[in-house]
């Protein structure tokens, strides 16, 4: 049980997290952030760096994460058993 | 467990997964723009046609830069006719779908209010004349972007036109003692030369004229007087000469080798290999290209666009085309990942849209996707 409460949880970070990223683009598509610069749009100007570090995060960093937290919890989980 | 053992755990967990996910998750779509599949063809290429289609105007900032925004707008209308067209070349089925905004990207691209610079630096602009000692190399961005639409609809009524600024270019191009012609006066750029030379070759294509012993007298002179010993092309020389007034850059170098594979397939192929001997840099699988050939520097300009550790945005971009041109999958994989992760695809019912690329970005990237290895 607590093994699928974590991974639950760690799952449903990751959908959040793509979620976020999906509509940041969509937003994003929806203007131009090449025309921004000429246009003083500086709410796209600083969205499209703020979506490319997510994305880089996402990419770099939560693969690992969660296949770490899949590993902790799995051995602690094994740890505490009573068998 | 211990703490020390926890990060150990923890190092071990991000280094499997750094060496395999990342690579994989991003790198999926590129098998299928290598195979020229036909969703991933038509998803990006219906979206960039609507955006022509639907924008009302003939430029796009709409800046003070008069330079800029029609130089902007002449590649949008350029890239959007090079990747509709090879779209149409490889699905041949999908061509009254993209036809009408080819047409509609192509008389733009030919109205002389586009580019009105032209017209102020020359007496005239060089669609409606050329004098006899005017280079107007801009004009290669002009007729490739007319060279292919006549690739897939032979009766375009701009297939006049066409035929006289290929034999106004060709004329000046062979000409040319140092290979070069100027794009503006007392300014010359090899990669616009690149792009006058890759549009006689695919006009002498397009109409059965032999110009292959021309083109290759001529692709000796360019390469003696603007390839770098880095195999990197010059961005710039002083007019009339074979002197650098720029580094050898990557950004140049990879769109001319795109323009050069529809004239001088063996030029191309030389400046596709200098180019990522020259400038490729990959990490985890993940490729970019060097902006600046080894013992050069500069900032970020608008063929460069933002450097970020060395790479730039326009080398790598381009050198998605030069790959894909040259059958280099490899390489094409590599950088389609670092577009992948950057470009931040979008994908709904309109089709694909990288993100952060805008009008301009998802034109330049249809071209280079769709580029043609033949």
């Amino acid at each position: 049980m607590r093994v699928r409460a974590r991974v639950a949880v760690v799952l449903g970070l990751m959908l959040a997290l793509v979620g976020a990223q999906w509509l940041l683009g969509s937003w994003l598509a929806d203007r131009d952030p090449v025309a921004a610069a000429f246009l003083g749009d500086y709410v796209t100007l600083a969205l499209a760096p703020a979506l490319l570090v997510s994305r880089l995060a996402t990419v770099l960093l939560v693969p690992g994460w969660v296949v770490y937290l899949l590993v902790t919890t799995a051995l602690l989980e094994r740890g505490s058993s009573p068998e | 467990m211990s703490p020390r053992r926890r990060a150990a755990l923890a190092l071990l967990c991000l280094g499997v997964t750094l060496a395999v996910v990342p690579r994989w998750w991003m790198g999926r779509d590129a098998r299928a723009f290598l195979a020229a599949e036909r969703s991933a063809q038509h998803e990006l290429a219906r979206r960039v046609a609507a955006a022509i289609e639907a924008h009302p105007e003939r430029t796009f900032f709409g800046g003070s830069e008069l330079r800029f925004d029609g130089q902007s707008a002449v590649a949008i209308y350029q890239m959007t006719l090079l990747g509709l067209g090879q779209v149409l070349l490889a699905h041949p089925d999908l061509r009254e779908q993209y036809l009408p905004a080819m047409r509609l990207a192509a008389h733009r691209l030919a109205d002389p209010r586009t580019l009105v610079y032209a017209g102020t630096v020359y007496p005239r602009h060089g669609v409606v004349a050329m004098g006899p000692r005017e280079g107007h190399a801009y004009l290669g961005y002009v007729n490739l972007g007319l060279g292919m639409l006549r690739a897939v609809e032979p009766e375009t009524p701009l297939a006049a036109l066409h035929d006289r600024i290929s034999d106004a270019l060709a004329a000046r191009l062979f000409a040319s003692p140092t290979g070069l012609i100027e794009t503006y006066p007392a300014e010359t750029w090899p990669p616009d030369v690149a792009a006058v030379a890759g549009s006689v070759g695919l006009h002498a294509r397009v109409t059965g004229r032999d110009r292959e012993a021309q083109l290759a007298a001529w692709a000796d002179r360019f390469a003696a007087c603007s390839i770098h010993s880095s195999g990197y092309v010059v961005q710039r020389v002083r007019s009339g000469t074979c002197v650098p007034v720029d580094a050898p850059r990557g950004s140049g170098t990879a769109v001319a080798a795109y323009f050069l594979s529809f004239a001088v397939r063996g030029l191309a192929r030389r400046l596709h290999e200098g180019l990522v001997a020259t400038g490729m840099r990959s990490l985890l699988g993940f490729g970019a290209l060097a902006e600046y050939a080894p013992g050069f520097e500069g900032s970020g300009d608008v063929n460069a666009g933002p450097i970020v550790f060395g790479v730039s945005v326009g080398a790598t971009g381009f050198g998605l085309g030069s790959a894909r041109a040259h059958d280099d999958g490899e390489t094409f994989t590599r950088l389609y990942r670092t577009l992948h992760l950057f470009g931040a695809p979008v994908d709904d019912s309109a089709g694909r849209w990288y993100a952060t690329g805008g009008v301009l970005g998802n034109a330049l990237l249809l071209a280079m996707l769709t580029a043609r290895a033949e």
